[in-house]
Parts: structure tokens; sequence; C-alpha cells
């Protein structure tokens, strides 16, 4: 169980990134949403020890994370948003090494373990390759295979699917889906719908602060019946955002189609349509744009 | 548009802090190095003479900040992910690669041109530089400018910019500006660069045109042009456009043209893609599936924190850090930078010398060609340059995140990247070893000394080793790679670049990782650096590892903290026991050095030194013209300890009052780096001491003729701490002790007073005179003395000392020997101790001996034979005998002795005779030449003792020994050898007189400290004496000069020579006097060389020959006059045959003919080396290029 109380950080610059975050994490997938610029990376790098918080408390499994983070990385796997690799090693060299960073030092374990994560990633037929010449979908996938060397009780996977075909994402959140059988896996991002399919559990982010902390269907479910949706003409969008207090705009098959939230029907021409996640996150994220 | 990228180009560079940096070094280093660089031939501290050298010196050193500049330009689209916006931007290719060069080059110069700020503030800053400053002229600064820096900016930003975007890697890029800095440096050391040597390339006439064009920076051909310029040229001109530095200009931006060619051919707006980096390697390409990983089934492993991880981890960061340096291409580019480097430097050695001898590949001479300068230099660029590379390497591939949360310790992942580090010098210390060996081996020398080779890695590796922490702990404070390399090359500069000695901290403690007294000898190895090594290794060594304590932390998003916030990391993360105890070693070994080196070693900074010097000549000056009693015996009890460094001596001076007044007082000058334990002189009372000296009042006044005694006692041990002794050290195994300058002198010693004008100015002193008044010549010989000592040493070892070995006896421990003078010698003493081997031999009644180091005999036989020949020689042609016993003995490197002559014992240095000699060749060597040059010191300064040394007495010492050295070569080698070696001394000649600040004197009137008077000019004098002269009459005024003037006959002054030498040659007094009274030179100038066949089968020679002839007036201006002369020239035939001419010539065109039987193979021109010409070299060349035509 990570536990995450009252956890702050303020940049030099004065950004506020996070902001009293609360949380606490059980075993399975953990999604965490948010827009560009909401402390999830902060969040992810000061949970992974990468930097420090200014004020609050993190603990996994009772072990004090910000005095100790030595304790959580030896059971941490951690994807970040983006990274690179050394140059002119294989992806069996480079794994061999970092498998004995993380205290795998038994080397034929060790070599059972990276040969196992390199099928379970996809990677075996490239293990010769020098990762430095994979495609940025297989280095992702590299990224989890360090990950999930040694023991890992917590992985976190910043903005994972970023710059993935749709069959390297689908591939991706199996493997996430399976990972997260037995241990707390941290899913970072931005995109809604990988909240959607995979998170049983989620939080939504907006500037460092948590706007929503639960399971995404019981908040589709609090929205039930207070979407209402109208399709328009392109040309009356400014027209429309004047009018109405719009919750989301998207174009589909060359007609705006916008959705509204209330608690009954706006105006003629609205119809009562099944909210999703997104409704959800863009609603929230209003909310707190009005609040805030 | 151009406009605004160039100024876009502007912004991008100066609101960076290396912009700021850069330029305030350079304005620093225009600060520190003004009046530092050049010739050195005098001229106003901030004439274009002047500064010209200095601002292509600094254009050579803005080679690595114009390899960062230009890694910006290139590179910063690709760091920052924006190549793809601005290539499909529309601009062009040659508007993107114009305006990004124009801003390298305009930023490239604005560093350059801050230097202009430091020279200007120098002249207006209390400088203590020895000469004066014009007025402030900004547009000579903006003339040199564009006229000399900014072409060699060109050129160097077109090289480095091209390098950058070819390989589109900042580390290619850095790597070519040192290839380019190393390369300059070692063809600039290989053609002599006036950088390297403070003189014009010393390579032959012949090469003096190509290195002048292959100089990228036209430092050579700026010096060529200037050679012959006069004090007031230098003063006031702006050197023209001479042809040859066109030449260089234009072949130069014709490269820079190729280079910007080949730019253009290989660069588009594109993104680069794999096979634009052909400089990495890259792993074979091997797909299929890997068997390994066909079944495996994922399962967590249990990671193993125990105690065997950190070792583990440790390992695995080193093995990748090797490899991934091991698979670069820079590395393996640096590497055989250095093995080229190392083999221009010791391919010369075995090279046959000027008398065709060769020296032996011996061990030390071949690491001593590198071991002190390059090696260390080269070392610490490395360190610099993978400082960086591996400090920043994790982010840099941006892989620092996922290292960071491995739970790896940090300190396990830092210590495996400083052991790398570590083990960078010690790769190139070991390549360094093996390049020796293979060239040993090559040249078929077997004897490898394996304990030199660890010695070289020991005490020059270490100190290497340790910079590691101060490059990493500056680069872990620094933003980024570029501000902790320029930051770590400020260090370097301080510590190797003399800039803290200019700065006044001269202890060494200022200096990272020096170790004083850093020097290796056959004899004495490395023994006498034991002490000061262990205490300074072990200082160093906790001053790194509390660098390394300080930074022991991982650098999470460090580097984008600023620079306090960093600082306070620094302070939270270190273990603070470990550090608190590194800091406490660092005080306690550096008082305790301190102590040692201040207190045991007797050293003072220099402003101490100075002052000290400045107080002797306040306090004691009055004695200068006083009457003072004269040494007349000396007798000691001196003992040696090798071992301890250490030695005791009693001693006992009987002295004479040999004035016709009495004497009141008496000052004694004591070197204040030896403290006596007893100082006593019987009838005398102390009346005031000092540090420099002691006065002593007779009561009653010491009566004309009376003697009384002087005792003292001295126990001294030198541990190494402090500054050299020269000439006085008790080494393990060469222990040289002189006496001169270290025991107590009677009278004031002018040689203690400052020399510097401007020290002295400082000090409150007059300026010093240039030269003695003739009131100063002796009338009588005062530093003849009578000699006994009994000297005792270790049980292995020999002790010498000058005299007659009349006793010697000792013990398991102990040996001893009893030494007495049979007549009176010059007081110039030295005891001697090493374990010695023996060879000797009996020349008309001398008993001569060579004393070898017994490791290293080599050469003895040879230099037995050299120093037989002169005695032979000596007393064949001057008569009067040396003493009855003649040592040669071998002294170690590190007494600062090639070669010295005392009464009956001369002293050569191990590599300057033993061990650096020939084992083929001709007769004569370097080695040879100099032994026989001391032993004729046994007559020439130690039975003829001049009466006025600063006044033409070294004609009487260094002159003529050189004469018999030259003749005697003559002699052994032939005279075509001879007159090789002496064309050089003249060239020399010529070119030191430019160099010197005061004008040229006479001979008759020159000082000890001109050697390109004593020696150069004084040998080549007496050369053309003899040939003018005849050998038989020379050899009668030599005679009768040493009949006359050799003690106790009275002393000689350099008139008495003048007058000798008349008396034998009356009809010749205008050439002898015009030779060694006066200051007069030639010119000689080939017009032409025409040859041309008679009918009856015989050639007639023609050759238009221009002489002028030079007279230096009383204001120091040479001024032409007229002459008549007998010109002789001999014209060499086919058959061997040498034809002898003479010809009256005269000031301005002559014309030299003669019918020759045959064509010839070669013409001499003043073959009796009667007129000291400049151009004798060039004139010679010139004639035998028009014989080859």
């Amino acid at each position: 169980m990570l536990t995450i109380r009252n956890l702050s950080k303020t940049y030099a610059n004065g950004v506020k990134a996070l902001d009293r975050v609360n949380l606490d994490i059980a075993p399975g997938l953990f999604g965490l949403l948010g827009p560009n610029g909401a402390g999830k990376s902060t969040l992810m790098r000061t949970i992974a020890g990468l930097q420090n918080a200014d004020s609050g408390d993190i603990h996994f499994d009772g072990v004090d994370v910000r005095h100790n983070p030595n304790a959580l990385q030896r059971r941490l796997g951690y994807v970040p948003q983006s990274f690179g690799v050394y140059p002119r090693f294989s992806a069996l060299r480079l794994l061999d090494h970092f498998a004995v960073l993380k205290g795998v030092g038994d080397r034929r374990r060790r070599r059972e373990q990276i040969a196992a994560v390199l099928a379970e990633t996809g990677l075996a037929d490239a293990a010769n390759r020098a990762v430095s010449t994979y495609s940025g979908g297989m280095l992702r996938r590299f990224g989890i295979a360090v990950a999930l060397l040694g023991d890992p009780a917590l992985i976190i996977t910043d903005e994972p699917t970023a710059g993935l075909d749709p069959e390297e994402r689908n591939r991706f959140h199996q493997l996430l889906a399976r990972l997260a059988a037995n241990r707390v896996v941290i899913l970072s991002t931005h995109i809604v719908e990988d909240v959607r399919n995979l998170c049983p559990r989620a939080v939504i982010l907006a500037a460092g602060r948590i706007l929503r902390h639960g399971t995404p269907a019981q908040w589709v479910a609090e929205l039930h019946g207070k979407v209402w949706r109208k399709t328009l003409a392109p040309h009356h969008a400014s027209a429309a955002r004047q009018k109405y207090d719009l919750l989301s705009t998207r174009l589909q098959e060359g007609q705006l189609m916008i959705h509204v939230v209330a608690d009954r029907a706006p105006d003629d021409g609205f119809t009562p349509v099944e909210p999703d996640l997104e409704d959800v996150y863009f609603h929230l994220l209003q909310r707190n744009d009005r609040q805030g | 548009m151009f406009f605004e990228l160039l100024c876009f180009e502007w912004r991008c560079y100066s609101r960076r802090f290396l912009w700021l940096a850069a330029a305030f070094t350079f304005a620093g280093l225009g600060f520190a190095m003004t009046g530092r660089v050049g010739s050195g031939a005098p001229t106003l501290l901030n004439s274009a003479y002047a500064l010209i050298p200095l601002y292509q010196l600094l254009t050579l050193a803005a080679v690595v900040k114009i390899a960062a500049f230009s890694a910006i330009a290139v590179l910063r689209d690709t760091n920052h992910d924006t190549e793809a916006l601005v290539y499909s931007t529309g601009v062009t290719r040659a508007r993107f690669l114009a305006a990004r060069f124009s801003g390298l080059l305009t930023v490239s110069f604005s560093v350059v041109a801050a230097a202009a700020l430091g020279i200007v503030l120098r002249a207006h800053w209390p400088h203590g530089l020895d000469g004066t400053f014009a007025g402030i002229n900004p547009l000579l600064h903006l003339r040199i400018l564009i006229v000399y820096v900014l072409p060699n900016l060109l050129f160097i930003a077109s090289l480095l910019f091209a390098v950058a975007l070819r390989t589109r890697h900042a580390a290619a890029t850095f790597v070519a500006g040192l290839i380019l800095y190393a390369f300059y440096l070692a063809s600039a050391s290989l053609i002599g660069s006036p950088f390297m040597t403070g003189e014009p390339a010393t390579i032959g006439p012949k090469l003096q045109c190509l290195a002048a064009l292959l100089d990228p920076l036209a430092v050579t051909p700026f010096f060529q042009q200037t050679e012959s310029w006069t004090r007031p040229m230098r003063d006031t001109l702006f050197p023209p456009f001479s042809r040859l530095w066109l030449a260089n200009r234009t072949l130069w931006l014709a490269v820079t043209a190729l280079v910007w060619r080949n730019t253009l051919r290989g660069f588009h707006l594109q993104l680069p893609t794999a096979r634009a980096k052909p400089w990495r390697f890259s792993l074979p390409t091997r797909t299929g599936p890997s068997a390994m990983c066909a079944d495996a089934v994922y399962r967590a492993v249990q990671p193993s924190h125990g105690p065997t991880q950190n070792p583990r981890v440790w390992l695995a960061c080193l093995r990748l850090e090797l490899g991934l340096l091991v698979r670069s291409v820079p590395f393996w580019i640096i590497l055989g930078l250095w093995c080229a480097l190392l083999l221009g430097e010791i391919a010369p050695l075995t090279q046959p010398d000027l008398f065709g001898a060769r020296r032996l590949p011996l061990t030390a001479l071949l690491l001593k060609r590198f071991q002190f300068d390059l090696l260390p230099g080269f070392v610490l660029l490395v360190l610099l340059f993978y400082s960086g590379e591996i400090r920043w390497r994790e982010r840099d591939q941006d892989i620092d995140a996922l290292v960071a949360t491995t739970a790896a310790g940090d300190g396990v992942v830092l210590a495996a990247k400083l052991t790398t580090l570590g083990l960078l010098p010690l790769l190139f210390f070991a390549v360094a070893v093996l390049l020796c060996v293979g060239f040993q081996c090559s040249h078929g020398w077997f004897h490898f000394e394996a304990k030199q080779y660890l010695g070289l890695v020991l005490f020059g590796g270490l100190p290497l080793v340790l910079w590691s922490a101060p490059f990493w702990l500056l680069q872990n404070l620094a933003p980024n790679k570029m501000i902790g390399s320029l930051a770590g090359a400020i260090l370097c500069v301080l510590s190797y670049g003399g800039l803290c000695g200019a700065l006044g901290l001269t202890h060494p403690l200022w200096r990272f990782g020096v170790i004083p007294g850093y020097r290796y000898s056959d004899m004495n190895g490395y023994h006498h650096l034991i002490q000061v090594f262990a205490w300074y290794s072990a200082f160093w060594v906790a001053l790194a590892l509390a660098m390394v304590l300080l930074r022991l932390g991982r650098q999470r998003g460090d580097a984008a903290q600023p620079l306090p916030v960093r600082l306070h990391g620094l302070m939270k993360r270190p273990r603070w026991t470990a550090l608190t105890l590194s800091l406490l070693c660092v005080i306690g070994l550096g008082v305790g050095i301190g102590v040692q080196t201040h207190r045991a070693g007797g050293n003072r900074t220099t402003a101490a030194s100075q002052q000290q010097r400045a107080e002797y000549e306040h306090r004691f000056a009055a004695f200068r013209h006083r009457a003072q009693p004269k040494i007349q015996a000396i007798e000691t009890e001196m003992q040696l300890f090798p071992e301890q460094q250490r030695y005791m001596v009693e001693g006992r001076y009987q002295i004479h009052n040999h004035h016709n007044q009495p004497l009141s007082d008496m000052l004694v000058t004591l070197n204040p780096k030896l403290t006596l334990q007893t100082l006593q002189v019987a009838g005398a009372t102390r009346s005031e001491r000092d540090s420099g000296g002691v006065v002593f009042r007779f009561d009653p006044p010491l009566a004309p003729g009376a003697v009384t005694t002087l005792s003292f006692t001295i126990d001294h041990r030198n541990h190494g701490f402090g500054a050299p002794m020269p000439r006085h050290r008790v080494f393990a195994n060469g222990t040289v002790l002189h006496s001169s300058g270290w025991f107590p002198t009677i009278g004031y010693v002018p040689a203690k007073e400052l020399q510097s004008a401007a020290q002295r100015t400082k000090q409150g002193l007059s300026p010093i005179r240039t030269a003695a008044a003739p009131a100063d010549a002796k009338p009588v010989h005062d530093d003849f003395i009578q000699f006994e000592t009994r000297i005792s040493t270790s049980a292995d070892q020999t002790a010498l000392a000058p005299g007659r070995l009349i006793a010697q006896g000792g013990n398991q421990n102990r040996r001893w020997f009893h030494y007495r003078a049979d007549r009176p010698i010059r007081n110039a003493i030295v005891y001697l101790s090493a374990r010695y081997s023996h060879e000797k031999q009996e020349v008309a009644g001398v008993q001569v001996s060579v004393y070898a180091d017994a490791a290293r005999p080599n050469n003895s036989k040879r230099l037995l034979q050299a120093a037989a020949a002169t005695l032979a020689f000596g007393q064949r042609r001057f008569g009067a005998s040396p003493p009855s016993e003649l040592r040669i003995a071998a002294v170690p490197t590190l007494s600062g002795i090639s070669g010295y002559a005392a009464p009956g014992l001369v002293l050569v240095g191990e590599h300057s005779g033993f061990e650096a000699m020939h084992r083929s060749g001709g007769a004569m060597s370097h080695g040879i030449r100099r032994t026989i040059h001391e032993v004729a010191h046994q007559w020439w300064g130690l039975q003829v003792a001049p009466a006025n040394d600063d006044s033409g007495g070294m004609l009487f010492v260094e002159s003529l020994a050189k004469t018999t050295e030259l003749m005697l070569m003559e002699d052994m080698a032939g005279s075509e050898v001879m007159g090789r070696y002496l064309d050089r001394e003249v060239a020399r000649y010529f070119r030191e007189r430019r160099r010197v600040t005061e004008p040229e004197v006479a001979l008759s009137h020159m000082a000890p400290s001109q050697r390109y008077l004593t020696y150069a000019k004084g040998g080549a004098a007496f050369v053309a004496l003899r040939n003018r002269l005849g050998a038989a009459t020379l050899d009668r005024a030599l005679q009768r000069l040493l009949q006359d003037h050799a003690y106790p006959g009275r002393p000689p002054t350099a008139t008495d020579l003048v007058d000798l030498l008349i008396a034998e040659a009356p009809r010749h007094a205008a050439f002898i006097r015009e030779w060694l009274t006066t200051v007069t030179f030639y010119r000689s100038n080939l017009e032409r060389c025409e040859l041309v066949a008679l009918a009856d089968g015989r050639q007639r020679l023609d050759i238009d020959l221009t002489l002028g002839k030079w007279r230096q007036d009383e204001a120091g201006e040479a001024q032409r006059e007229a002459f008549t002369d007998q010109l002789s020239w001999t014209v060499t035939l086919g058959d061997g045959t040498i034809l002898h001419q003479t010809t009256r010539v005269c000031d301005g065109p002559n014309r030299l003919s003669t019918i020759l039987p045959s064509r010839p193979t070669a013409i001499t021109i003043d073959a009796e080396r009667a007129l000291l010409d400049e151009n004798r070299t060039s004139t010679q060349q010139a004639l035998r290029a028009a014989l080859a035509r």
C-alpha cells in the first residue's frame, strides 16, 4: 500500500507543482490522470525518490519513502516519461547491468529473469541489438523490461503510451494489466482512454491538486443523465461557446458535436447521452478552473 | 534577414554564462600574460612587436573555447530537439550555415578581443615587469585583431565547425579541438617555435621557409620577419606584409576554403540518420529469436542487498564505463594522438647529434623527454575532457532516471565513475611505458629498468589520478559540462600554468597535485623524493577524499538547481565523520608540510627572499669597498650520512690580513638556508647579526700580516622540503656539496644583490651597475687557499674532494678519506660521495681517474681518453702543470650540474657525459666536448684567475676553455666538424645579442652572465686570432699569460691579455683589438657566383660578394664603417685538392676571381674565420646552391 499525505512541492520559479496531495494506493493498476502541467511527473519523480518534496509524507508498506528513498527503490520499477540508453550496448548487456544495479546478484537467476522480461516485453528477437537503434515503442518496452528486473512491488510508468502506435499501445496495456496482478502499478497519463481501459482506481490531478479520487466507473455513474449533446454546423462553434457552458467539443464527420453538463436539456436540439470518463475529466477540470 | 539571424545568434551566445566566463578568462589571460610572451627581446610591453605574439598565443588558447562554441552553434538544435522546426522553416542551407558560422566567429572574436581589456588594465596597474608601456593605442589592438587574430580564428572556427557538422557530436568536436591543439604544440616543438623555445625557429635554414609556411597561426613567419629588428624598430613598427607572411596566410585561407567546400558539400538541412554518425561503433545486428528467451517465464527475483552488493555494483558500473570508453572512437583517436606525440618526443633521442654521435636509448633519457611536461599536460587534458563526459553521461544519454531508481548505492556508482577517471591516467602511463619498451627493443637495447617505469607510475601517476577529484567536484558544481570543463581548465592553469606564482601564491600547497622536487636521477633514483612525496601525496589524497566525500550524493536534478542550492546540497550529503577526518588530515598534513618547508627546509616565499636580499644590501653594502681579510687556508672535517641526507662539517678558516692597514671589523656572509651551530672568530666579537651575515669586530684590530682563525660547525639535513639548494645537497647516491656561497664567506658578496631592475626599485634600491669599474680589479689573487679535508661517508661509497688523496680507511659502517692540496688552489671546494666505479690512467705525471656511477659505468673509457688527451694537449701547448691528481666524477642531474671544474676535480652530469653518450660514431660528442672544456679549466680559471670577473675576466676562464675545446675538437674530429660547431655558436651569438636588454659590450668588458659572449664569441675570437696570428704565436702568448699571471703572479686583466697578444704579433694589433676590445661584426651577401668553362678546359670562377662592416658605438648603435682587409677563401676541387686564395676586400661590392684547373666541389669564404660574419651560413648556403646549379 502506497500512502501519500499532504505532499507539496513548489519550484524555484514559483510554480506550485503539488499542493497537499493525499493518496492511498492499493495493489493493482492505478491511474493518474491530468492535463500537461498538472503535477503528475512531479508526483511520480517524488515517489521514485528522484526529487524532494517541500513537505508531506510518503509511505510504502510502512516505509518512510521521503527519508529512506533507497528502501523503496529496492522494490521499485520506474519507467520515466522519456529516457535514453547508453550507446553501443545491446539489450542483453544493458539489462544485465541494470539487474546488477537492482541487486540481482546470482548470475544464473539474472540470466533467467532477463530472458523472461525480454520475452514478456516482446524484445527477445532484438535482444542482441544495440538499444540505441530501437524504435520508440521498443524503447518503451525496454523501459518496462528494466522496471521488471528484480522484484518490483511498485511500478511507476509516466506517460508510457505517448508516441506508441495502436498495436504497441494495446500490447503495452496488456502487459501492464498482467503486471498489476500482485503489485502496485501507477499509470500516469493525460490520455483518458488509457485510464478508462486499464485502471479500476484513479485520481484526476490538476494544478497540483487532486480533483477526484476513486473509481472511474463511479465518477461516470455520478454524471448519469446530466450530459447533453447537440450537433451543430462547425461555423456555429463560437456562438455555441458564448451561449452554452460547454463541457467539450469534438468534430464528427464534419459536424461539431458539443457536450454540456446540466440537470435538464439546456435548449432545443440537445439529446441526453451516456457520459464517459472523458466527460467526467473535462467536467472536473472545468469546475476546477471556475473555482480557481 | 541575415542580419536578424546574426543578431539572434549573438543573443544565443551572449546570454550564456559560458560566454561571460570565457570573456572574463581571456581578459585575465591578457592581464597575466602581458610582458611574459614573445621572443624575449626588449621592447615596449605594448608595442605591436610585443602584442602580436601575445594575441597569437591567445588564439591558440581559444581553440578549446571555439570547440565549445562550435558545438553550441551546430548541436543546439539537436540538443533541444528543434532540428525539425528549424530545418522546415524554409531557410536556405547557405543562409543557415552563414548565420551560424558568423555567430560563432563573432562570439569567438569577442572573447579574444576581451583580452585587450586585460592588457590595457595591466598597463595601468603596478605591474612589476621588466619594461615599460607606451601610451594606450586602441587602434593598434584593433589592427592586430583584424590582421593577425581574425584569419586564425577563421581557420580554427571553420575546422571545428566542420567537424561539429559532420559528426553532430560535441565530444568529437572537443576531440578535434584537442587534436588541433596537440598537433600545433607538437609541430611547434619540432620546428622550434618561438612559443616553445623563446627564440626563432631553430631548425636548419633550409626548413625555415617551410616551417613558416606550415605554421597555421603565422607565428613563425612573424618571428622570422622580425628577427633582425633593432630595439627602435621593435618599439615602433607594425610588421609589414612580407612575402612569407602573405604566402602563409594565402595557404591557410586556401585550406579554410577547402574545409568550407567540403562542409557545404556534405551538409544538408535534413535530420541526421544513423549513417550520419559514422564515428560511432555499432553492434553487429543479430536478429531472430534469442534461444535463451524462447521458453522463459517471468518470475520476480528477490534482490540481494547484502554486503556483496556494493562491490558487485561497483564492478558492473566500472565495466560499463570502461566499455563505453573503449567503444568510442574519440578514445581511440586520443590514444593514437598520444602515441604520435610520444613518438615525436622520443624518436629524436637516438638521432645523431652535430658530431654524428648517437645517444643510448636509456630508460631515464626516454622518460625525461615527456615525463615532466608532456605527460602531465596531456593526461590532465584527457582527464578534464573525460570528467565532463563521465559525469554528465547519464544526463546526456537521458538515462539518469533509470539509473537513479535502481537502488544502487550513490557512493558506489560514483566510486565506479571515479575509478574509471582514475584509471585513465594509468592507462596513458601504461601506453607510454609500452611505447618506450618497444622503442628500446627496436634499437636493440634490452636493459629494461622496471623500477624506473614503476617509479614513473607511482610518483608521476598518483598526483594525476588525484586530479580526478577536483575535476569531478567542479563538474558537479557546474550547471553543465562546458562550465565544469572551463572551471577545471582554470584550475589547471592555476596549478600548472604558473598563474599561482604570478598571483604571489608560491607555496606548492597552492597548486593541486604538485609534488615539489619531482625529478629523477639514475644515480639517486627517487630516493630524495620519498619523504616529500609521502607527505604531499598524503595531503593531496586527504584533500581529494574530502572533495569526493563532498560529492558522494547522487546528482538528482541538481544541474537544474542554482549554484547556492547545489552548494547547500553539498553540505547536506557528505558523510560527516569521514569528511571531518579528511579535513583534519588536510589541516594536519598541511601544517606539517608548512612547518617542514619553512622551518626545516629554510624556505621562503619569493617576496620574502627578495626582501632578505634587499636587506642584506641595505645593511652590508658598506662592506663592498671596505678592506677585508682573506682566507689563507681551509681545513674541514666533513661527515656525510647519505641515507639520512645529512652532513656535519667542522670548518676552520685561516684568515690573513693582507692589507697594509689594521682591520677593525669583518663581515662574514652567511647563507640563510643553512643554520650554523657555531661561528667564532678568534680575537673578535660579534657586533651585528642578520640571517644574511655577521659582523665581527676585532679588538684590538687585526694588524697587517696578522692571522686569525674562523671556525664554524654546520649540521644540515635536507628532507627535500623547501626550495632546491643548487649544488649543495646530500643524496643517497651522488652527494654534491659545493662550499662556495654555502659555507661562510668573508666580505660582501655582490652576487646576493637583487638583479632585476623592477625588484630593486620595489625594494628601494638604486639601479645596479652593469660593469665593474677598473678600480675593482684585484691587485693580488685573494681566493687561492691551502686546503685539507677529512671526509667520511657510508661504507659503500667513495668520497671525493680537491687535493691529493693522502690516506683513507674505514670499517664496516664508515669510510674516510683524507685529501690535501699540495699547493694553493682556488677556493672552489666541492665534496662528492657516491657508489663509484673507478678507472685511472697516468698522463705525463698526472694521475687521471674517472669515477662513474657503479651501476652504470657507460662510457667511462671515452671520458678517460678525452681527459687524458686534454691534459696532454694543455701541457704541450700551454705549459704549466695541472694538479698531480685529476678526477672526473659523475654527479646526479638533480645537482643541476652538467659540467663543472673544481681544482683537480671535474664534475660531469650523469646524463651529460656518462650515460647519454654515443655507442658508435666519431671521436667527438657533446659529452666529450664538455669533458674537454672542464678539464681545460684546470689551466683557465683554476691556475689563472682573473683580476676582475665582471669586466672581461671570463676571457681567462670560459673563453680560453672554449678555445681549448675547439682546438682539441679540431685535432680529434677534424676542422670541418669544428667549423660546423663554431658556426652554430656564432649563430647563437648573433641571436642572443638581439635579445639582450643592455647594449653588447666588448669581450674585454663582458660579465660572467653574458654567456653568448663568454662562450660563443669568445671561442670564435680566439679561433680567428689563432688563424690570423698563427697557432705558435697564440700559444706563446698564452704560455706567457700562465707564466706571468698564474697564481701567485698578479691576476690578469683583459688589457694584460690584449697587450700580451700584441707583444707577440704587433702587426696584427688592429685585428686583435677589433676582436677583443670592440663590438664589430660583418655582413656578407653573395650577389653572384659564376663558373665559366675556358677553351683550355680550365674553369674561371667569379664571385661577387658584398661586404659590410658595423661597429657598435658607445650608445649601443651599430654604425657602418669603411674597411679594407685580406679575405682568405678556399676552393675544393673534385680530387680533394684545396686551393687557398686571398683577396683584398673592402666595404661594398667585391669580386673574387680565380682560374681553376677543374670544376670545384666546394667554396669557403673567409676560411680563416677572421670576420665575425652574421650571414656566414647563408652565404655558404648560397654558394653551395650556386655550385649545384
